[in-house]
Order: structure tokens, then sequence, then C-alpha cells
């Protein structure tokens, strides 16, 4: 079965992050799961890689609201850093918001592959890979 | 003897015919006797005279009577004569139209002619001429009708007119009156007025008697003039009388003469003008509408009571003229002003405008004014009139109409962000919880188990914390009428500090509070305290790891405001990158596990709700400083 090597997990959120975590290792679906707390953190990785060239993450699950650099400006500066590499990156807004302003702001973004609601389920999960395997 | 006595009689006797033949001969009346056979016998000079000026021929004795009569009156001149023949005496008056048209009119008397034996033998008639009798006694006759006629004239004027007419004597008796004073009193009294009724006895007078006794006694010293009554009998009516005296040739009063005329109408007529301008002025002043009106050819303007009391000025220190009006308006609208002017004039149609003025006082006012063309029957414009309105009032309504409407735009997107956010939060934390509990279903592992539960604490805490920061939220909210207190600020800001002494020990951090130990303020204070404890537990909780943290309270005037200063010297925020939502709800922006995210929205809308507002200027790394606006409150 064909694997995803590599997967950012973007939350402020302590438990989001492990119970989401959680789901992700027990699919066996995916090899490494990075995890980062606000999108500077997540930005920061993704620029070292690029630089050291590195594999990056096929896939990025990105919250928006988050202290230091919410989703938003993560997206405004991979827009930058996309142009420094020809890896496709798939992003997923995954939110627990279900404000159709945010909806509608999601829909401006190319990179952002689909607006998932939270929590991300065992199901959910499934779905979202079945495109990449 | 006899014979000569006889003689001498006989002498006399002719002595007096002779006399008497004179006087007849010379008389102005004409004497003539007919005979029987109604000839003309005899006739006197008189006769002659009259009979040659009148008929152009000489009269011969033997003539007939009729020659010079009449034709249409023989028949009834002969039965006069036979009358007369038969002895009786007859009188006729007769006309003859004279060639020359006069009129003549002769008297004729009859009278039977008897001889010695006393048979008659004819008739003796004697004409006067009383045709000048006639003509005066005709004249007199005119004349009286004349007088008559003009009198009648004059009565019917008297009596057929509204106003009563009456005359007194000195002592105030009744003279004269017309038919329209008798129906007055009679109408009041319920008697008819009588010749010599003392005209303060009437009972329309007898209620104001000492007022016309002045009146009355006026008019005896030789006075004219004019009173205006106002009465309620029963109705209300108003009479103007005028009294005038009445005087003989040598100037002395003798009698009083009085018009009364009811007036009313034109009274009410002239109250209800009266009315209707009061109550156009009174509408002017509601509506603080004016009116004006600038003629073209007299270049002078007229303005009403409510136009100079917009401008703020009186109708005795303005010249009324269009420069004059113009230097009212506010310089940064004339050319606006000038140009619609401009156009009106151009066009000669009607045009209205928003402006502002300037009052003597330096007061400013928003007007509407609106201005119509006259023109005359040419075609040629004459004139210009219009309106101005005072529109300040319904303009700050208006301003604060949108000013309202705004704060409700904004507290309903607001209010939208609020639920999307607590929704986010609640959700999140649920979720979480969710989550937990499956795994904690399935796994076996002890340690895994510890650690689920751990989290699932942590996560009830979270949901916990904030469906409590919901509920003092919506009590916040719910409370707006929070009782205002005087506070003084300087011992209010000391209160914080000892709350959190505990925090300012542990990170060693210096105080100043410089605010003024009198400077007091009205406010909520249970707002003011939770307002300073946010701000300085912010300050002292993004401390700078770098220095020794330093909080700064001070505080000044600021126009309707008190300006209170919270300066510190820790991480410092991005503004540009952060200005959204610095005051926004559930937003932390150092990473840092205890963020709320409350705290700073609490903090302004608690402000806001004071009338006050918030800025904060900051440095990454440098320091940041919160300002606070507290409105001063009357």
């Amino acid at each position: 079965m064909k694997t995803i090597n590599s997967l950012y997990l973007v939350d402020d959120d302590d438990i989001y992050r492990f119970l989401t975590g959680k789901i992700i290792k027990e699919s066996h679906l995916v090899d490494k799961v990075w995890m980062y707390t606000n999108g500077q953190e997540a930005i920061e990785s993704l620029s070292k890689s690029i630089q050291s060239n590195e594999k990056l993450p096929q896939i990025i699950l990105l919250d928006l609201t988050m202290p230091v650099m919410d989703g938003w400006e993560f997206l405004d500066e991979f827009n930058v850093l996309k142009s420094y590499t020809d890896e496709l990156i798939s992003i997923y807004i995954v939110s627990s918001s279900i404000s159709p302003k945010d909806i509608a702001k999601v829909q401006e973004y190319k990179s952002v592959k689909d607006f998932v609601i939270k929590p991300i389920t065992k199901e959910k999960f499934l779905d979202l890979l079945a495109s990449f395997i | 003897m006899s014979n000569l006595g006889e003689d001498k009689a006989i002498d006399e006797l002719k002595k007096l015919d002779q006399k008497l033949s004179l006087l007849i001969t010379n008389s102005e009346e004409s004497y003539i006797l007919v005979d029987n056979q109604f000839r003309i016998v005899a006739f006197n000079r008189q006769f002659k005279t009259q009979y040659l000026k009148y008929f152009g021929t000489d009269v011969q004795k033997g003539d007939s009577i009729f020659k010079i009569a009449n034709p249409d009156r023989v028949a009834i001149l002969k039965k006069i004569y036979e009358r007369v023949f038969a002895g009786k005496t007859e009188y006729s008056e007769i006309e003859i139209k004279l060639p020359n048209k006069d009129t003549l009119v002769i008297s004729n008397k009859y009278k039977p002619a008897f001889d010695e034996g006393g048979n008659i033998i004819g008739a003796f008639v004697t004409s006067a001429d009383i045709s000048e009798l006639r003509k005066a006694e005709k004249q007199k006759r005119d004349a009286e009708l004349k007088l008559e006629f003009e009198h009648n004239n004059l009565k019917a004027l008297i009596n057929n007119t509204k106003s009563q007419i009456f005359s007194l004597d000195l002592e105030f008796n009744l003279i004269s009156f017309n038919e329209a004073f008798s129906e007055y009193i009679e109408l009041n009294s319920k008697h008819k007025p009588y010749v010599g009724d003392h005209f303060l006895s009437f009972k329309n007078v007898v209620d104001n008697a000492e007022k016309f006794k002045l009146y009355l006694n006026r008019v005896k010293n030789g006075e004219c003039f004019t009173v205006s009554e106002h009465l309620y009998e029963p109705k209300e009516i108003w009479n103007e009388m005028s009294f005038n005296p009445i005087k003989d040739e040598k100037g002395m009063v003798i009698g009083i003469a009085c018009i009364s005329t009811d007036i009313t109408e034109r009274k009410l007529f002239e109250r209800n003008l009266i009315q209707n301008q009061n109550r156009l002025k009174q509408a002017q002043e509601i509506a603080h509408l004016g009116n004006w009106e600038l003629s073209f050819i007299t270049k002078s303007s007229r303005w009403s009571d409510e136009a100079y009391k917009i401008y703020g000025i009186t109708s005795y220190n303005f010249d009324h003229t269009f420069d004059s009006w113009l230097s009212f308006v506010h310089p940064e609208d004339l050319p606006y002003v000038n140009e619609i002017i401009k156009i009106g004039y151009e066009t000669m149609e009607d045009y209205s405008m928003y402006h502002r003025i300037i009052r003597p006082d330096g007061t400013i006012r928003y007007i509407y004014s609106e201005s119509h063309f006259e023109f005359d029957h040419n075609g040629k414009p004459t004139g210009l009139h219009g309106i101005c309105q005072d529109i300040t009032d319904r303009r700050s309504n208006e301003i604060k109409l949108q000013e309202l409407l705004r704060k409700s735009h904004d507290q309903n997107k607001w209010l939208n962000n609020f639920t999307h956010i607590v929704s986010h939060n609640i959700k999140s934390h649920n979720n979480n919880i969710v989550g937990i509990i499956e795994l904690l279903e399935t796994t076996d592992n002890h340690e895994e188990f510890e650690q689920l539960l751990g989290m699932l604490k942590q996560s009830t805490v979270k949901l916990n914390e904030t469906v409590n920061n919901l509920a003092d939220f919506v009590s916040f909210q719910e409370n707006t009428d929070k009782h205002y207190r005087m506070v003084n600020l300087r011992e209010e800001i000391d209160k914080t500090c000892s709350i959190v002494s505990q925090l300012i020990h542990e990170k060693n951090a210096e105080i100043l509070n410089e605010v003024d130990s009198d400077l007091e303020v009205k406010l909520i204070p249970s707002y003011i305290e939770s307002i300073l404890l946010n701000l300085l537990s912010n300050a002292l909780k993004y401390s700078s790891e770098e220095r020794r943290s330093r909080i700064r309270f001070t505080a000044e005037k600021d126009n309707e405001y008190i300006k209170l200063n919270v300066e510190d010297n820790g991480k410092g925020l991005d503004i540009e990158k952060n200005k959204d939502h610095i005051f926004g709800m559930y937003q932390t922006f150092h990473g840092n596990k205890d963020a709320v995210g409350f705290g700073l929205f609490i903090t302004k809308n608690h402000i806001e709700a004071m009338d006050g507002k918030i800025e904060v200027s900051s440095k990454n790394g440098q320091g940041s400083t919160f300002t606070i606006y507290l409105h001063e409150k009357a």
C-alpha cells in the first residue's frame, strides 16, 4: 500500500494535536507527522527544508486561529515560499469555524485543497487521503 | 238854494266821476264793459295797452269779446257770460300762450252791469295780469317740492343706513334718530326709543354710563372724535362711534350728533388677519423657516421675523442688500452658492441650495433655501422670493442617526463575530472531550489512560473557562445600567497593584504610579477595576526576560477626556501585524499557554460602555503603552 511520506499538523491546541496525531498514526498511511503550534513554526520548518533540499510534506493540515502567526498569514507566506520548490503540497484548512466568511475566503487560496470542519475523525481522514493513495 | 245845492252836488259828482274815470283809466287792472250781445262797449287804457301788447292789434269798441278768445274756450266763455247776464258774479283764470312763448296768466272777474233802472245790460269784466304772481307761487312751490324731495331723500338715506344716527340736546335727551338706532335700542331694551328719552337710560348704555357721560361732555365742550367700543351684547360686536357737536349760527354748541357704525365684520377680519399672521409666525418659528422677498426694482429685500432669527440679526442692524446677505454665507460654501445663484439668474429658473452661514456671534448654522423668480405681465423678472430654513438641528439629528446606525451595524457585526468565536471555542473543547473519551474507551494502556484523563481534565477546565467568560460577558452586556461614581484614579491603581502584589513580587516589577492624587473621574467602579487589573496583569505577564519589568501609570487631560497611560517595557506587540485584532476576542499574541485572549476584548468593551476609547502603541521587544480615554461625565 502506498503511503504519505510526510504531513504537517499546524494547530495551537495541544489536545487536538494529540488526538489527531493519534488518528493519523493509527491509519498507518503516513510515515512521518510533524507538529507545529503556530504558522510561524511551520513556515520556518518549510523554508529550512527547502534550503537544505529536504523532502517537503505532501499534506499540511492547517488551523486558522493561532497566536503569533495564524492560518491566513501562513497561507500568504506559503505563497511566497511555493515558488522555490517544484514539489506539490496540498493544504487542508482544518477549523471548527463555521463562518461563511472564512469558508469564502479560503476559496481565494489556490494552494488550499479543501476546508475540513473539526474534529478530524478516522473516516474523514481516510476520505481526505483517498485522492493520494 | 236847492238848485244851487243840486248843481253843486252834480258838480261834486262830476268831479268824483272824473276822479273815478281817471282811476279806472290809469288802473293796473283792465276794465271792460261787455253788452249782452258779447260786444266790447267800453274799456280802459290798461286793457287797450295790454290788448295791443299781446295781440298786436288795436281794440275797437263794438268788437266781439270772442275775437281775442281761444276758440276752445268760446263755449265756456259764452256760458260764463250767460250766467253773469243772469245776475251772477263769475271768476275765471286763463292762460294765454304768447307768440314769444311766454305764458300770460290773466285773472278775470265778471260782474253784471246794471242800468239806472236796475236792469242788467251787460257784464263788467275786471282783468288782472297775475302771471308774475303765479310764477312766484310756482317757484315757491317748486322750491318746497325740492326741499321735500331732498328731505325725503335724506330721510331715506338716514333710515336705510345700518349706522345708528341720533342727536341729543345738552341734557342728553333724544332729539332725533334714525330707524337703525330705533331698531338697535328696541332689540336691546325691548321698547322703542322716543324723542325726549334720556340717552344714558337706555339699557345698552346704562352699563357704560360713566364712559358715555365722559364722551358726551367732551362733545358738549365742542370736541369732535371717534371711538371704538368693544361690546358683548350678547354676541361680540364692535361699534365705531363718531361724536360731533351741533352748533348754532353763533358757534354755540346746542346739541350732540352721533353716528355709530357696526364694524364687527371689519374687526373680526382684522383679528383673523392678525391671528393668521401670528400663526404663520409661529409656524415659521416651529419649522425654523423664514421667508423673504427681493425686489429687482428697489434693490431691497424684506425678511420675515424668523428669517432674521435664523441669521441671528434684527431688521435694524441689517441693510437688506444682496451683498450684505452674501456676507453671512460660510466662506467655504461661497463658491457653490455663487454658482447656484449665477445659474439661477442665467436661466431664470427657481433654485434651491444647502449652505452654511456664520451668524454675527460666530455660530455656524446649516440652511436650506429655495428661491422663486417673479415676473411682470411682459415676462420681465421683477423680483425673487423664497424661504430659508435652519436645518442645523435636523442635520445634527441625521448625524446622530447615522452614528447610531453605524453603532448598531458595528454591534451586529461584532455580535456575528462573537457567536462564531464562541461557537468555535466551545466546539473545539467539545471536540477534544469527545475525542479523548473515545480513546479512553478503547485504550488498555494504563499510562495512556492516565495521560488521556489529564487531557480530559484540561479540556473540561478550558470549556468551563470559556463558558464562564461567556456568562461574564453576557451579564456585562445586559448590565448597562451601572452606577457612575467619582473614582480617585491614583487610589484605584494602588488598589489594583495590591491585588496582584504576588505577581509583582514574582516578577520583581517596578510600579510607578504618577497619577495626580486629587484626580477624580466619574466612572463605573467595577469596570475601572477590571480594566486596570487586565492591563496590569498583561503588562506583568508579557514582561521581557531581558530587563527588569517597569510599569508606569500617568494621566493627563485631553478635551473632554482624561487620558490614562499604562506604559510597560515588556515584550511589546507588532502593531502593524495585529492592529485589527488586538482587542478582539480570543486573540493571543505570544503563544503563551496562559493566554486566554479575552482580557483586552473585555477591557475595550468596558471602556466603550463608559463612552471612552482605548489605543495602543508598541514596539516589538521594547514595550507597549495602552492609553485609555475616560470620558468626563458632567
